[in-house]
């Protein structure tokens, strides 16, 4: 297993913990997790049909059995994987699908089943020898694939639900399964800016660049990041746009620690807000909806004000599951399973879930600190970014906090590109997790 | 745990160079600062919206818990001129589920689904009818597909297109709670209008069905139907999104047709209106501010006599029955006649009393929807049922034109009324231009012409007219001679010419719509020489002279104006405009009446208890009636008198009147067009008409192959017009079969009859009050129905 590493030099590692202890902790954490959706799927089933039912619980049963699976086999594999990320992405991942059996029992079914792709993508990156530098070295060639499928949106984009923006592709051979470009967009410029940012990393050595120098080094990149930036808003895509931004500014500033660039590309962020506010209707009805919803509640704030309603409903402990009225808010269960969180679970819920984002990125960047390569390690660092944005600019979004965008939080709400996305995220940081700890091995 | 937090000093040992350098774990942790931060904010946002915020959301949201309900106002009814309602609001019973009061139970509410279901035939759900459907979607084993392939005559797949008819799934009650259930607390309406048993029993049931109610909502019932569809007319869904800005709902219903349709903003009302505060699902908290009552449309009083209407309606029906079983006197052929009208006139004053028009179609049919395939089976029917053929209808009017004619004539000076014209049976127009070639002069004859004496071979020929005769006797070569002028063997007649013919014709209010107030009023055509020149690029001749002054060529006019046309003689030369609405009243029964000057504001009259009028404002106050510029009355009974609106005055001197009337009342005597029957004088009562026999060539008749070359026996329109009594004349009535042959033979007992059944003579003489009328009981039921039996029996024989 050791085979494909990525080696820039060499390096005494040291085991962190034993090995029985971090598989205690592991299958401790897991009984929590299990615990949780356990006891809120019976409860939900109570509260739907007044008693127990098989058939309202397999499903929980698959859930569990396929973490329970994964991990054995990740633990078997790759002892030294961080024992913290399975756990969380079981408690995210069945918090989902209760979220999908209480909103939207039509797509339970099918978030099972990306599940269970997710799960499968997530051990098989965990435990496969990977060669990174493939990755890597065909870096353009990869972004420029997906910038093509992206474009090709534009052509041949749809709808799955019939209306709003057309940004999913239809996937061939397989009926009514669509695939969403812009998602994995998102992993192939982080695999983009890693490679860019080490190959070139000693260019921003220096402390104080000059600014063609600066220019002159990330020139190329910026072309790339444009290109990508300019197709999406041409989409609309608002939410990945944000993203690509907070990936843009987040790695330049990982890979140079130079904070005039990052200031300089926030200011850059402001004008484009403001010129988006003015170019087009969808960001100037989204940051009026966000100013001030209350004018236009009845219509086009109707979500975000209903949002609010809910969050308020759900208190410090929440109304319990299935007791709150969260199916108010339109499409709940894909953007705004936040709020639902938030009316159904209460404060305590909402805490429980983004301090699982927190975990979840602090874990990220610990790997990422703990890289032997600055490709690995920017590589780590930039999806741990994505994560954390992704879920920040949702939850930010649904409590108003910020102009919404459409993106889903990651592992919780229904969409099945995200969900791969974030599972080959949970993946590749669980691989790198084991490589930095077994390098140190040797 | 201890894994967490700030790593042990000996991790920094393993890091490499680069990193040390760079400063990467230096920012990775600052990152991972940030993004706690971050998270951090928007758990702080959480609590904050939820410990603090409630109430300052919900005070922002205020301004959104307010609605305004609206109350539909009642439609104003219509009656005829004796009170006899013609279109009425009944309750139609509509089953509704509240899905809100729905019992949370699956197999409860599942339970009262089914027995709905039962009661009303809605299914529960529609997998079954889905199928059903399914099966019906194949065109070819649909009946109704293969009407419209019939009608439109297309393939039956392109059929569906055509009718933009989509074949919709019948809503099952599972499919309308779901679709509704984002209002779970407004009515969700399963069906509408079920019969009152129903509706009963659905009622009585509710205690043990919570969330069903029965609502009734008011739909228009037309008692007197097909008799008066093209008057009263009906309603259905607003046509399009434009009505929503005049202040209709979306699932509100609006006049279509007839007077629902033209008198739209005078029936509708004005709804009623409140402002409540809801809550936020929906609910009515309580109500805000006043209730601004719904105003009820107004009621109209048509001038329409029923009884007169439904006699004329069952003569003409009888008469085009007749007329399709009898042999055509010239072609000896059956002949079709499926379209017809009768108008009957208050000679006095323009109103209508009877207003025929056939085919008809049932206006109640229309109540609640609009049944497709009823729709466009009338839409599609040459002869048009959904057509006001009275109104709307343009035909060639044919030998009554000769009215006009004549008048015109008259005061022009062209003739004197006694002065003779030699009348052949036919006359020769030699050819302006080769005046010697007679291969190239036309030819014109009268109708006698043709008529050919069986034993010696001779045709027919009126010898010598005057005004009179010529009239009575309905001499074409008379109307040739005064009309396009006559210069042969010494006599010498001038020339009317058809610009000053028009000029008399629209005074008659003929090529000119009239202002009834029913849709589709149809002008008819009054030509003149520029109309021939821009239209067909020829110059007017002699001979189209001549073809006008008989109402043929260019001449078309409505039944209406041929009624009209006739008024006017009838009531000395006043052309009153022709009215369906003897008056208007609101709620309380005053006559409604409106101020030229002042549109906008109705001005309500009702008789005083000495039947002078009293006017008063919307609010109630009296009004001075020097204020404002409106005449009304009421007679003795306090019945509100209808005051004519003069259209134009006739420039024909009242003696040359005189003569033209005379000449009418000659029609219905011994050797008139008319006198071949008995008229009404048996009763007293003298009459006056003219016939007419049009010729025509129209699209029905090209479609069905009834045009003839020249010189063969045309397709004809059977026309008559007459009033009565000659002396004091009341009503005037037009009748007018198409194709129906000899005006004389096929219009004339059509008007005849229409006359007894307005003065109530012969079989329309009112029933004796027999004693068990009185206040005594039936004393032999046995004894009196042969004798009703007998009399129905005679009074259908004519």
């Amino acid at each position: 297993m050791n085979t494909t590493r990525m080696r820039i030099g060499g390096g005494i590692g040291r085991i962190s913990g034993t090995m029985p202890q971090r598989g205690r902790q592991e299958w401790l954490l897991l009984l929590v997790a299990a615990g949780f959706v356990l006891v809120n799927a019976v409860s939900l089933t109570l509260v739907n049909n007044d008693r127990l039912t098989w058939e309202a619980l397999w499903r929980i049963g698959i859930w569990l059995g396929l973490l329970v699976i994964a991990v054995v086999i990740v633990t078997r594999l790759q002892p030294t994987h961080d024992p913290f990320l399975l756990p969380v992405y079981g408690l995210l991942t069945g918090w989902g699908l209760l979220l999908q059996a209480r909103l939207a029992p039509n797509f339970i079914g099918r978030q099972l089943i990306w599940y269970a792709l997710g799960t499968g993508v997530i051990v098989l990156l965990a435990v496969s020898p990977l060669n990174l530098d493939l990755l890597r070295r065909y870096r353009y060639t990869l972004l420029l694939g997906g910038i093509v499928l992206l474009g090709a949106t534009l052509l041949f984009g749809v709808n799955p639900s019939g209306y709003g923006a057309a940004l999913w592709l239809p996937i061939p051979l397989v009926g009514s399964v669509y695939f969403q470009p812009s998602e994995l967009l998102k992993l192939l410029i982080i695999i983009f800016f890693a490679g860019y940012f080490a190959d070139r990393g000693a260019l921003f050595a220096g402390r104080t660049p000059h600014w063609k120098a600066i220019m002159r080094a990330i020139g190329p990149l910026l072309v790339m990041w444009g290109f990508c930036v300019g197709l999406l808003i041409w989409q609309r895509d608002l939410g990945a746009a944000a993203i690509f931004f907070i990936l843009f500014l987040s790695m330049l500033y990982l890979a140079s620690g130079n904070r005039r660039t990052v200031v300089a590309g926030l200011v850059l962020l402001m004008l484009f807000g403001l010129l988006g506010y003015f170019l087009f209707d969808v960001v100037a009805l989204r940051v009026d909806a966000w100013w001030n919803p209350w004018p236009d509640a009845d219509d086009r704030a109707y979500q975000i004000v209903q949002s609010l309603y809910a969050i308020v409903n759900g208190g410090v402990i929440g109304q319990g599951i299935g007791q709150g009225f969260p199916t108010y808010i339109p499409v709940v269960h894909s953007d705004f399973a936040f709020a639902a969180v938030a009316e159904e679970w209460g404060l305590i819920g909402s805490m429980t879930m983004l301090g699982s984002f927190v975990f979840l990125v602090y874990r990220g960047m610990r790997i990422a600190g703990r890289q032997r390569g600055s490709f690995a390690s920017y590589l780590a660092a930039g999806m741990t970014v994505l994560l954390g944005s992704q879920a920040l600019l949702i939850m930010g979004g649904v409590t108003k906090l910020l102009p919404l965008t459409g993106v889903t939080v990651p592992f919780v709400s229904y969409g099945g590109s995200s969900f791969l996305l974030n599972s080959v995220i949970l993946g590749l940081l669980l691989y790198l997790s084991a490589e930095s700890n077994t390098t140190s091995d040797e | 745990m201890s894994r967490m937090g700030w790593e042990r000093p000996e991790d920094w040992e393993e890091q490499e160079q680069f990193e040390s350098e760079t400063g990467l774990r230096g920012r990775l942790y600052f990152f991972r600062l940030v993004i706690v931060v971050i998270i951090g904010l928007l758990l702080f946002r959480v609590i904050w919206l939820q410990q603090t915020q409630g109430e300052e959301l919900t005070a922002a949201a205020g301004d959104n818990q307010f609605a305004t309900l609206q109350s539909d106002a009642p439609r104003g009814v219509i009656f005829d001129r004796t009170g006899l309602p013609l279109a009425e609001n009944i309750p139609s019973f509509n089953v509704t589920i509240t899905p809100a009061f729905l019992p949370d139970d699956d197999a409860a509410r599942q339970a009262i689904f089914e027995r709905l279901s039962f009661l009303t035939g809605v299914p529960v759900t529609n997998t079954v009818q889905q199928r059903e459907l399914a099966r019906q979607a194949n065109p070819y084993n649909t009946a109704v597909n293969r009407q419209l392939a019939t009608l439109y005559n297309e393939p039956i797949t392109k059929t569906l297109d055509l009718a933009g008819v989509v074949p919709q799934l019948p809503d099952s009650i599972n499919t309308i709670v779901d679709r509704f259930s984002f209002a779970e607390n407004l009515p969700a309406e399963i069906v509408a209008n079920v019969p009152y048993t129903i509706a009963q029993v659905i009622e009585q049931e509710s205690v043990y069905m919570p969330g069903v109610r029965v609502i009734p909502e008011p739909i228009r019932n037309y008692p007197s139907g097909e008799l008066t569809s093209h008057i009263v007319g009906f309603m259905g869904p607003l046509p399009d999104e434009s009505y929503l800005d005049q202040g209709y709902a979306r699932d509100d219903r609006v006049g279509l047709f007839g007077v629902e349709s033209s008198l739209e903003t005078f029936l509708k009302g004005v709804k009623g209106q409140r402002e409540v505060e809801v809550d936020w699902r929906g609910r009515e908290v309580r109500q805000i501010g006043v209730e601004t009552p719904p105003q009820a449309g107004y009621n109209l009083h048509l001038s329409i006599d029923m009884a007169l209407q439904q006699a004329a309606f069952e003569i003409l029906q009888a008469q085009m029955e007749r007329r399709e079983a009898t042999r055509d006197s010239r072609t000896g052929e059956f002949v079709e006649v499926q379209s017809g009208a009768v108008v009957a006139l208050n000679a006095k004053t323009g109103e209508v009393l009877s207003m025929v028009s056939l085919p008809t179609f049932d206006n109640n049919r229309f109540a609640t929807e609009i049944p497709v395939e009823y729709y466009l089976g009338l839409a599609r029917s040459d002869y048009q049922p959904l057509f006001n053929h009275a109104i709307g209808g343009q035909y060639p009017p044919g030998s009554v034109f000769k009215v006009v004619t004549g008048a015109a004539a008259l005061q022009e000076g062209i003739v004197s009324p006694n002065r003779f014209l030699d009348t052949p049976g036919s006359i020769v127009i030699p050819n302006r231009f080769a005046p010697n070639d007679p291969g190239r002069a036309q030819q014109f004859v009268c109708w006698i012409w043709n008529t050919i004496d069986p034993e010696t071979g001779q045709r027919g020929e009126h010898g010598s007219m005057n005004m009179y005769r010529a009239l009575a006797e309905s001499c074409d070569i008379y109307f040739y001679k005064v009309a396009g002028g006559f210069d042969q063997d010494g006599e010498v007649v001038d020339v009317l010419g058809i610009d000053r013919l028009s000029r008399y014709a629209n005074q008659f209010g003929m090529g000119r719509v009239q202002g009834v107030e029913l849709p589709a009023e149809a002008p008819g055509n009054i030509p003149t020489q520029a109309y021939k020149r821009t239209n067909f690029g020829e110059p007017w001749s002699t001979g189209d002279d001549y073809n006008s002054a008989i109402g043929q060529g260019f001449v078309t006019a409505t039944p209406l104006q041929i009624a009209q046309m006739v008024a006017v003689i009838a009531n000395g030369g006043f052309l009153y405009r022709p009215t369906v609405v003897n008056h208007m009243t609101n709620d309380k029964g005053e006559v409604v009446l409106f101020d030229e000057a002042n549109p906008d504001r109705p001005i309500f009259a009702s008789p005083d208890e000495n039947n002078n009028p009293v006017l008063r404002d919307a609010d109630g106050n009296i009004i001075d009636p020097e204020d404002v510029n409106i005449s009304v009355s009421f007679d003795e009974n306090g019945e509100y008198i209808y005051q004519p609106e003069v259209l134009n005055v006739l420039e024909v001197d009242r003696e040359y009147l005189d003569v033209i009337a005379e000449g009418m009342f000659l029609v219905n005597q011994e050797g008139g067009t008319g006198g071949f029957m008995t008229w009404l004088d048996e009763w007293g009562i003298t009459t006056a008409g003219k016939t007419g026999t049009a010729e025509f060539c129209d699209n029905i008749a090209l479609k069905r192959d009834w045009c003839k070359g020249p010189g063969e026996i045309q397709p004809t329109h059977a026309w008559y017009v007459g009033y009565a009594p000659y002396d004091d004349p009341e009503i005037v009535v037009a009748a007018f079969l198409y194709h129906g042959g000899e005006g004389s033979e096929w219009a004339a007992p059509v008007v005849r009859d229409v006359m007894k059944a307005y003065f109530q003579v012969d079989q329309y003489a009112p029933v004796e009050p027999t004693p068990e009328d009185s206040s005594e009981p039936v004393i032999i039921p046995e004894f009196v129905e042969p004798a009703t039996d007998e009399s129905t029996s005679e009074t259908t024989t004519p």
